[in-house]
């Protein structure tokens, strides 16, 4: 492909540069600075909308001038790439991994803050759907328990869930706190927190479709070096039997038809 | 590519699906709409209470979609994936047509709004190569619409004269978005009866009708957030007798009010398209009242 640019591609990023930064950038002949910044204001109050409904807590919970900031550095110097205007959201996350001006100002749980909030709208989102045959009533020992496929699995440094106005905490915890995400019978948003050894069992779930409720069990025992492994075994069965009713497992799928269809 | 799923038939008042909307429209049994449009970036590969809402939409209700993301006069290629899964979309809720803006919406990256393009041969040659490209690519004939613009970047004709060019150099469909004729026709001091009047009739898939924003005197803001004005009105009436009885949408994006407040903007607009109807204008419409769209190319 020619790298040559155009002098209409040379017209049009101008264009574009000087409505992401009318301070910075000139636009293009004929168009004027007034009619300019009504372009910029409608763009960037697009994004703002957008990005505010996506992290609610986050701009409830920093200052309106440090907002205003991240949102037109993000709108100035982020090159979005998904055509989905839904998901936009989502790249506010990339951008908050690069270095930037405002960084000093930041709460420390800012960028844990963020991933949490997009979290719950995501899992409303995700178009997934159960690749294996499963029986909802199956026994969840002796099968493969089959999860929501809109769980999301994360742990924080802060307890990013019971962030608000009154509540910011300034220090990481001593432990991580554990949380899922996911998306319920009803298509509601649900989350819970969990234990650390709640949180292995559900991610060697999620990473190992071929085991069985009592080999999953039996695998954390061991790596865990359980003194008593049937204490370990009757509190994990009857949390299984939990999440299946809170919709976090959707059943279980026995092996004889899990054929090569497991590619999730 | 399937085919038949593009033979459906659309005619009369339609009503672009919004997620604000979809609670009362769910109810809704008399005075529904005559068809749906979607904004298939808004709607896409998700899950849930969205795809069921969807998918119960599309059910019951003749589809159009009305793309905002294909950057049809951008500077950067044209975005294959993106293109193939608009494509899958479009087979799997039976999509009647599509529809796109003539005008640009980002750089390297998405801005999610239009930008004007200016009006010079470069861009018409640029931008309809890119519009074949597409209808390749779809296997089918798409629709651009006018856009309102609040500036004009310097170039070297009317926007008439632009947008006629597009559409025989790129042998696609116009979607005639008379608000945006009314929008433009204040922002850029031209008579919009006249612009109407010079559009290809064989060329208008269907019609767009919207409310704007009044900002100043000579600067209206198509915000797609208030009831249709009279003026708009009458241009709307003015099209059918010109052009002749044409699908119709009614498109409102913010603001919304109780759906009923729309529907009885639908019964305006049927009202205009019987009145239209009994003019000579309508001529080479084939017997009955509807339009066959966007018709593939084989
Ligand atoms: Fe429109």
């Amino acid at each position: 492909m020619s790298t040559k640019v155009t002098s209409l591609q040379a017209a049009q990023y101008a264009f574009a540069n000087a409505i992401r930064d009318p301070g910075n950038h000139l636009p293009p002949a004929g168009v004027s600075a007034q009619r300019l910044a009504v372009y910029h204001e409608l763009f960037f109050n697009n994004f703002r909308n957008s990005l505010e409904s996506a992290y609610p807590v986050l701009h409830d919970v920093v200052e309106p001038s440090l907002w205003e900031e991240l949102v037109s550095g993000f709108f100035r110097e982020h090159r979005c790439h998904t055509p989905e205007f839904p998901r936009m959201p989502r790249e506010f996350l990339d951008w908050l991994t690069l270095p930037r001006d405002t960084q000093e100002q930041e709460p420390a749980f800012l960028p844990q803050l963020a991933l949490w909030e997009w979290t719950e709208l995501e899992v409303l989102l995700d178009p997934a759907i159960p690749m294996r045959p499963l029986r909802i009533d199956a026994d969840l020992l002796d099968s493969q328990p089959v999860l929501v496929p809109s769980l999301r699995l994360h742990r924080f440094d802060y307890p990013v869930h019971r962030i608000a106005p009154g509540y910011l905490p300034d220090a990481a915890l001593s432990e991580p706190v554990h949380l899922a995400a996911y998306r319920n019978a009803q298509d509601e948003a649900a989350f819970l927190e969990l234990s650390p050894v709640s949180a292995a069992l559900l991610q060697n779930i999620q990473e190992n479709h071929d085991m069985t409720g009592a080999e999953h069990i039996d695998q954390l025992a061991s790596l865990m070096g359980h003194p008593r492994p049937e204490q370990l075994f009757t509190f994990a069965a009857a949390f299984l039997d939990e999440l299946r009713d809170k919709g976090v497992l959707l059943g279980g799928c026995t092996s004889t038809d899990n054929g090569d269809r497991n590619h999730v | 590519m399937s085919m038949d799923t593009h033979s459906r038939e659309l005619s009369g008042a339609g009503l672009g699906l919004r997620r604000g909307l979809v609670a009362e429209w769910r109810g809704l049994t008399k005075d529904t709409p005559d068809f749906i449009e979607v904004t298939p970036e808004n709607w896409m590969d998700l899950g849930g209470r969205f795809a069921k809402d969807l998918r119960y939409f599309t059910d019951r209700y003749p589809t159009v979609c009305h793309g905002l993301s294909l950057n049809l006069g951008g500077p950067v290629p044209l975005d294959a994936e993106f293109i193939k899964r608009l494509g899958h979309f479009f087979d799997e809720h039976g999509i009647v047509c599509f529809s796109e803006h003539l005008s640009y919406c980002g750089d390297n990256g998405h801005l999610y709004d239009l930008i004007p393009l200016p009006f010079t041969d470069e861009a018409i040659s640029h931008t309809s190569e890119r519009i074949r490209q597409v209808q390749d690519m779809l296997g089918r004939r798409i629709a651009v619409e006018n856009v309102s613009y609040y500036a004009e970047p310097q170039g070297q004709m009317a926007e008439l004269e632009f947008l006629n060019a597009i559409l025989s150099e790129a042998d696609c469909e116009l979607l005639l978005d008379v608000n945006n004729v009314y929008v433009n026709s204040v922002n850029h001091g031209y008579d919009p009866e006249q612009f109407i009047a010079a559009l290809p009739s064989d060329r208008i898939a269907y019609l767009h009708v919207a409310g704007h924003l009044r900002e100043e005197p000579d600067l209206i803001i198509d915000t797609h957030g208030d009831r249709v004005i009279d003026p708009v009105w009458a241009l709307l009436a003015y099209t059918y007798t010109r052009h002749g009885n044409r699908p119709t949408l009614l498109e409102r994006d913010f603001n919304l009010p109780p759906l009923n407040e729309l529907l009885s903007e639908l019964a305006i607009i049927r009202t205009h398209q019987t009145a239209g109807g009994h003019n000579e204008h309508k001529s080479y419409i084939a017997a009955g009242s509807a339009v066959r769209l966007c018709q593939c190319h084989s």
